[in-house]
């Protein structure tokens, strides 16, 4: 995996877990690889992985169990909060990004019913 | 201790086992040589053909003989100089052990060979010359031996001599190869350590004569008695004594103990530099 | 947090050649280290001066308490630049050695890195390539639980499917209770296994700081720092 410029290790990967988490790739319930797995998969520190899982667990998305490994949330409701977060960070930033480069609201609505319309 | 040397004796079995068996080729070759040179002489029938080849084949197995003795030589010195200069020296130096074990290693395998390489040679030599010239001449070379008083007390002492004359050889070499590479950083300059072998090995010999004349304390193996230069077996006046075959047990001791001080300063020395000073660029 | 490497003062002269100026470095227990540097910054000589093959010009350097000496030669397990390994031996004979001298030696772990690498015991050292040369003496400093591993280019020289197996290997073993000091100047192939980074060049330490800190500060990552100050 190829890791961005600048953005912390740490948080790129937990931002990858949110995305599978998000998409449902990852389900709730799902056992996540054990910290030294993934890490030898991505070739990061363990340490690394090991602040991403925690930083993940502060939001209660997923949580450890000793012996046994960590896990995803089986609250389907805090997942699907987190798809909820995401698509609206998503689409913040979109709007902000359309602003720098001068749309108005509604020149923004009608372009986007426009683009929805070809789609369909 | 010996951890090392077992691995030093690995390395080195192959090589000896082959120089040894090389000699004992050489070794057949030439005294069938000389037997055959004897059976000609004594008007034995023998192809005009093998008396041809003979020279040659002599030639040969007297340059095979030194050639392998040498060889062997060369061999275990750059076992040693191959640690310091060059890639294996990063594992050899890199292993936990001091300056004394790498160093003890390397030179109780190097006088193991010698030994073992000395004592092959004789051996093999007289066994086979009983074979090749039968048991007459040998039983005659036996009884001149056992006439010579003492001479069995006398081969002892000199092979005592001879191992610790290897010894000290072995350890000025180790500790001019040693020093060479302490002081001159380059690798360009590695024939250095021989020039200063050469100058320090005639030095301490010079200095064993003269401890040993100025320190006149003999040991007359023969009758385990001690000696001064006073009644030392030969007289000045008369030439012939000095061929009196009762002086080849007399051994200087000073001379001994300068040995035996010099072998001591040169393992601590070479030990020492190996552990504290080396460094492998 | 203890320091397992206390360096102060350090300073390595060849003549007139100053290899190292006057390092001063503490390296903390449990971490994974990049030392970074071109050829001839002075990171193998660093290196060279802990495992003992260098002795210092001035200065100190303690590892987990004691200047170099046998001691610390048998907790350090020092992978180096180059094949050290005697030409003689088959990799069984190497790996007799290293249980013979180093008491830390894990046997099965041997085997298993050597399964993992596709290396038999019965090769001779002097039949394998490059490539696998690096995976052996990789697979004797990996079969040590020791306190302290040291690596010089670990995959420099080896081809990009050697080098990923190199880099698995070499995670899959960390311990929160070793250390280990990778050197390289291919900082991109593997900055992301660094906790601490440490630049250093013409001898001296320019910036040393922990790898996620330092991309968050700066905004770029290790190779572009790197890039920053060797370039």
């Amino acid at each position: 995996m190829d890791f961005d410029n600048g953005l912390p290790i740490y948080i790129q990967i937990l931002n990858l877990l949110k995305i599978k988490m998000a998409t449902g790739e990852i389900k709730e319930g799902d056992k996540l690889p054990s910290v030294r797995d993934m890490a030898t998969e991505l070739k990061v520190n363990p340490n690394t992985i090991s602040r991403s899982y925690t930083e993940l667990e502060k939001e209660d998305l997923i949580y450890t169990q000793r012996g046994m490994g960590t896990f995803v949330t089986e609250d389907i409701e805090k997942l699907k909060a987190l798809k909820k977060k995401m698509a609206t960070k998503k689409i913040h930033k979109f709007i902000l990004e359309m602003k720098e480069l001068g749309f108005t609201k509604e020149e923004l609505s009608r372009d986007i019913l426009e683009l929805k319309m070809e789609e369909d | 201790m010996f951890k090392y040397t077992k691995y030093e004796f690995l390395g080195t079995y192959k090589f000896l086992m082959g120089a040894i068996g090389l000699i004992i080729v050489a070794s057949t070759a030439i005294q069938m040589f000389f037997k055959n040179q004897y059976n000609f002489a004594n008007g034995s029938p023998g192809s005009i053909e093998a008396f041809q080849i003979m020279p040659f084949v002599m030639l040969a197995a007297t340059f095979t003989f030194i050639g392998a003795f040498i060889a062997v030589a060369v061999y275990l010195i750059s076992s040693f100089r191959k640690e310091l200069y060059e890639d294996r020296g990063y594992l050899t130096f890199a292993l936990p052990m001091t300056g004394s074990q790498l160093l003890g290693s390397k030179l109780i395998i190097a006088l193991f060979w010698s030994v073992v390489m000395g004592i092959v040679v004789l051996v093999y030599n007289m066994v086979l010359a009983r074979f090749v010239f039968g048991p007459e001449w040998y039983n005659l070379m036996l009884d001149v031996i056992k006439q010579a008083e003492g001479l069995g007390k006398i081969i002892v002492s000199y092979s005592l001599i001879s191992v610790i004359e290897t010894v000290v050889t072995l350890l000025l070499v180790y500790f001019t190869i040693t020093i060479s590479r302490v002081s001159i950083k380059s690798k360009k300059i590695g024939g250095f350590w021989f020039v200063l072998f050469l100058i320090l090995s005639s030095f301490f010999s010079y200095i064993q004569s003269s401890i040993a004349d100025s320190v006149p304390l003999y040991l007359d193996i023969t009758k385990m008695e001690f000696l001064s230069q006073n009644r030392l077996y030969f007289d000045n006046m008369n030439p012939e004594s000095m061929m009196n075959l009762a002086n080849a047990g007399v051994i200087s001791i000073s001379g001994l103990g300068f040995q035996i001080i010099l072998t001591v300063g040169l393992f601590l020395g070479t030990a020492y530099m190996l552990e504290k000073k080396i460094d492998l660029v | 947090m203890e320091n397992i490497i206390e360096i102060k003062g350090l300073t390595k002269k060849y003549n007139r050649t100053i290899a190292l100026n006057n390092i001063d470095l503490d390296l903390k227990k449990g971490k994974i280290i990049g030392i970074l540097g071109p050829n001839g910054s002075g990171k193998t000589t660093l290196i060279k001066l802990l495992t003992g093959l260098l002795h210092e010009t001035k200065g100190v350097i303690k590892i987990d308490g004691h200047i170099p000496s046998v001691y610390t030669k048998s907790i350090i397990s020092y992978l180096p630049d180059r094949n050290a390994l005697y030409s003689w031996m088959k990799i069984d004979d190497a790996i007799k050695m290293f249980m013979d001298f180093y008491e830390d030696f894990d046997e099965k772990k041997a085997d298993s890195l050597l399964e993992f690498m596709k290396l038999d015991r019965t090769m001779k050292v002097s039949e394998l390539s490059k490539g696998m040369k690096e995976k052996l003496n990789l697979t004797l400093v990996l079969a040590r639980k020791a306190k302290v591993y040291i690596m010089d280019e670990p995959i420099a020289g080896v081809d990009p499917v050697a080098r990923d197996q190199i880099l698995k290997a070499i995670i899959d073993n960390y311990e929160e209770n070793s250390t280990m000091i990778i050197t390289t100047h291919l900082v991109k192939d593997m900055e992301n296994i660094f906790d601490e980074v440490v630049f250093i060049g013409d001898g001296e330490i320019i910036l040393q700081g922990d790898a996620e800190t330092l991309r968050e500060d700066k905004k770029i990552n290790i190779d572009d720092i790197y890039k920053e100050i060797f370039g």
